[in-house]
C-alpha cells in the first residue's frame, strides 16, 4: 500500500512535467520527419526508418529516466515534504521502491506511445507490420530501468545537476565499456584485475542494444530476452538496495 | 503520571561543510512531555529547538542519549503513535486537500473507508471541508497550516508534536491554531510545541522547557516558572500625591490617580494598614505572576547581554 501510494503520487507528478510532453512529442515529430531526410533516397528504407526511430527512441527514453529521477529525493528534501512521509511510519527502502517504481510507469508508458508510433508510421510508411520494434521499445525500457536505480541512488547523496553529470558518464561509459576493456582484460596484472572489477560491476548497457538487429527484421528470441531482464533486474536490484542503504544514513 | 515523550541527555553535532568542522546543537538535553499535557519548548533561534525534534521524530541520529516514546524504546513502531507538523510545512501544491490527506492516509496501510471517513473527519476538525476539493497551491497560508494539523492527525495520535505551528499567520490565524491545539488537547491528546510566540506558549502549556545554545536552561510547570515569589500588589486609590509606604521595600508606581504597591508578604499587612492610615482606600490585592515574555527575557535576554 506504502509503495503503490507513493508510486502514485510520482506518477501523478511526473504527468504534470513539461518535458515528459515535450520529449515524446518531439520524439514522434522526429518520427514523422523522418523519411523526408535524403538518405532514404538511397535504399533499404524501411530498415534504415526503424534503426534510426528505434535509436532515437533509445535516446529520448534515456533522457526520460535521468530527467524524472534526478530529482526525486533532492527536490522532496529541499521543498521539505520528505518531512511528512518520514514523519509516518515509512520505510526509506518503501519510499525509494516506491519512487522507482513510479518513474518506471512513466516511462514504460511513454515507451509505449513511442512504440505504436513508431510501428503505426512504418506501416504508414512502408505498409509492413514490425511486431519486432516492441521488442526493441522494451529492451530500451530495461537500459531506462537501469538508468533510473542509478540515477536514484546519486539522487540520494548529490544534488540533481551533479546528478546529471553522473547519470550521462554512467550512460557513456556503460555503452563503451566492453570495447574499452578488452585492452585491459587481455593484459596481466593488476590492469587485469582492475579490469574485471571494471567489467563485473558496472553494467554493460550495450546488452540492451538490439536496434541493429530489430530494424533488420530479426526477432529476438524469448531465452536471451529473459536474459536481458534478469541482468537489467539483478543491477538494478543491487543499485536499489545500495540506494536505501544510503538514504537510511541520510539525515533530514 | 504517564509519560508521553522522554529525552534524556541527547547530545547532536553537525559537522560541516568539507572541513567538517564540528558545531554542537544539542548538547546534554532531557526533558519528559508528560501524557495529556502541552509541553512548550521555547528558545531563540538556533537554540537547538528544531534538531530535538528531529531527533525526537527519528530525521536526526542523536550522537548520545536515549528517546523514549510512550515507554517504548524510539522505533518506527513507537513513532507510529505521533503526529507531527514540520515549520512551515509544504505539501504537494497539486493536490487537493481530500486527495493529500487521502495519499497521507495511505501511508499507515488504511483501507479505502477507513481513509475516507478519517479524511472528512479531518477536515472538518480544521475547519477546511468547503476547501476539500481546492488543490493546495491555492491555499492561503493559515489554510495550509490547518491542513497540516490535518495531516498529522491522520493515524490519530496519541503525541502530536508542531514546530511552530503560529509562524507566518496573522492575528487570527494564530487565534484559530491555538483553538485546534486546545481542543486537542482537551481529547486528550499531549502536545510538544515548539514556538517563538510567548503568548501562545503562555495561553497552551502546562509546562515548558527554555532552550539556549543546545541546553535546557529552564524547565518546569508554567505556573511555579511565572511565579514571582512571595509578592503581592495592592491597588489603592484616594492617597496624596508622591505618597510613600513607611514599610520598605516596596515598588510603588502612581498611575492615573492609582497607586500600585507592590510587596513581599512578610509588609504585606503593614502596608496595607499604612495606606488606610494615609486616608487611602484599597482597591484590591492581587499575588503577582511574572509574565512568560517577562522570564524569557531575564533568562534569555541575560545570557544574550552576557555574552
Amino acid at each position: 500500500m506504502v509503495i503503490r501510494a507513493i508510486a502514485g503520487n510520482v506518477i501523478r507528478e511526473a504527468i504534470r512535467q513539461k518535458i515528459v510532453y515535450v520529449t515524446v512529442l518531439f520524439t514522434l515529430l522526429l518520427f514523422a520527419i523522418e523519411p523526408s531526410i535524403p538518405s532514404f533516397k538511397v535504399g533499404l528504407r524501411i530498415q534504415l526508418f526503424q534503426d534510426i526511430a528505434l535509436g532515437v527512441a533509445y535516446i529520448a527514453i534515456a533522457i526520460l529516466a535521468i530527467a524524472l529521477t534526478v530529482n526525486q529525493v533532492p527536490g522532496e528534501v529541499e521543498r521539505r515534504t520528505i518531512y511528512n512521509i518520514f514523519s509516518k511510519p515509512v520505510r526509506r527502502s518503501d519510499y525509494l521502491i516506491g519512487k522507482y517504481i513510479g518513474v518506471l510507469v512513466v516511462i514504460a508508458a511513454c515507451a509505449l506511445i513511442m512504440g505504436f508510433a513508431v510501428f503505426g508510421f512504418a506501416f504508414a510508411y512502408f505498409g509492413k507490420l514490425s511486431f519486432g520494434l516492441f521488442q526493441g521499445i522494451g529492451m530500451t525500457v530495461l537500459e531506462a530501468a537501469l538508468i533510473s536505480a542509478f540515477a536514484l541512488l546519486m539522487s540520494t547523496f548529490v544534488s540533481p545537476t551533479v546528478n546529471v553529470f553522473a547519470c550521462i558518464l554512467f550512460y557513456f561509459v556503460g555503452h563503451v565499456k566492453n570495447g574499452a576493456l578488452t585492452p585491459t582484460l587481455e593484459s596481466g596484472g593488476a590492469s587485469h584485475a582492475v579490469g574485471l572489477v571494471l567489467k563485473y560491476l558496472l553494467p554493460s548497457l550495450e546488452n540492451f542494444n538490439a536496434n541493429e538487429a530489430i530494424a533488420r527484421g530479426v526477432m529476438l528470441k524469448s531465452d536471451f530476452l529473459l536474459e536481458v531482464f534478469l541482468y537489467a533486474l539483478a543491477f538494478s536490484a543491487a543499485l536499489l538496495v545500495i540506494a536505501s542503504l544510503s538514504l537510511n544514513r541520510k539525515e533530514l | 503520571m504517564n509519560i508521553a515523550l522522554e529525552l534524556e541527555n541527547l547530545a547532536k553535532t553537525y559537522k560541516i561543510g568539507w572541513r567538517r568542522t564540528e558545531r554542537k546543537a544539542v548538547e546534554n538535553i532531557s526533558l519528559a512531555v508528560p501524557s495529556g499535557t502541552v509541553f512548550g519548548l521555547l528558545g531563540p533561534n538556533g537554540a537547538g529547538k528544531t534538531t530535538t525534534i528531529k531527533i525526537a521524530i527519528g530525521f536526526l541520529r542523536p550522537d548520545s542519549g536515549r528517546i523514549s516514546i510512550f515507554g517504548q524504546a524510539n522505533s518506527r513502531k513507537a513513532r507510529s503513535r505521533i503526529g507531527f507538523l514540520p515549520e512551515q510545512p509544504y505539501f504537494y501544491p497539486h493536490l487537493t486537500a481530500e486527495k493529500a490527506l487521502d495519499f497521507y492516509a495511505r501511508l499507515f496501510n488504511m483501507r479505502k473507508t477507513e481513509r475516507n471517513e478519517r479524511v472528512k473527519l479531518l477536515l472538518d476538525t480544521v475547519g477546511l471541508s468547503d476547501a476539500a476539493k481546492l488543490p493546495l497551491n491555492k491555499f492561503s497560508k493559515g489554510m495550509l497550516q490547518r491542513f497540516g494539523i490535518a495531516q498529522s492527525l491522520v493515524n490519530d495520535p496519541d503525541l502530536l508534536i508542531v514546530d511552530e505551528p503560529a509562524s507566518g499567520l496573522d492575528p487570527i490565524g494564530q487565534i484559530e491554531m491555538r483553538k485546534i491545539l486546545t481542543a486537542l488537547n482537551a481529547e486528550g491528546k499531549s502536545i510538544l510545541l515548539s514556538s517563538h510566540y510567548l503568548s501562545e506558549v503562555e495561553n497552551l502549556c502546562h509546562e515548558v522547557a527554555i532552550i539556549n545554545k543546545g541546553a535546557v536552561i529552564a524547565r518546569g510547570k508554567i505556573e511555579k516558572l511565572l511565579d514571582a515569589g512571595d509578592s503581592y500588589a495592592i491597588t489603592a486609590s484616594s492617597l496624596p500625591m508622591g505618597w510613600q509606604p513607611f514599610t520598605l521595600p516596596a515598588n510603588v508606581e502612581h498611575v492615573n490617580g492609582l497607586v500600585r504597591v507592590v510587596v513581599d508578604r512578610n509588609h504585606l499587612d503593614g502596608v496595607i494598614e499604612n495606606i488606610r492610615s494615609s486616608g487611602g482606600f484599597i482597591e484590591g490585592v492581587q499575588r503577582t505572576t511574572k509574565t512568560l515574555e517577562q522570564l524569557y527575557i531575564e533568562i534569555i535576554g541575560g545570557d544574550i547581554h552576557g555574552n
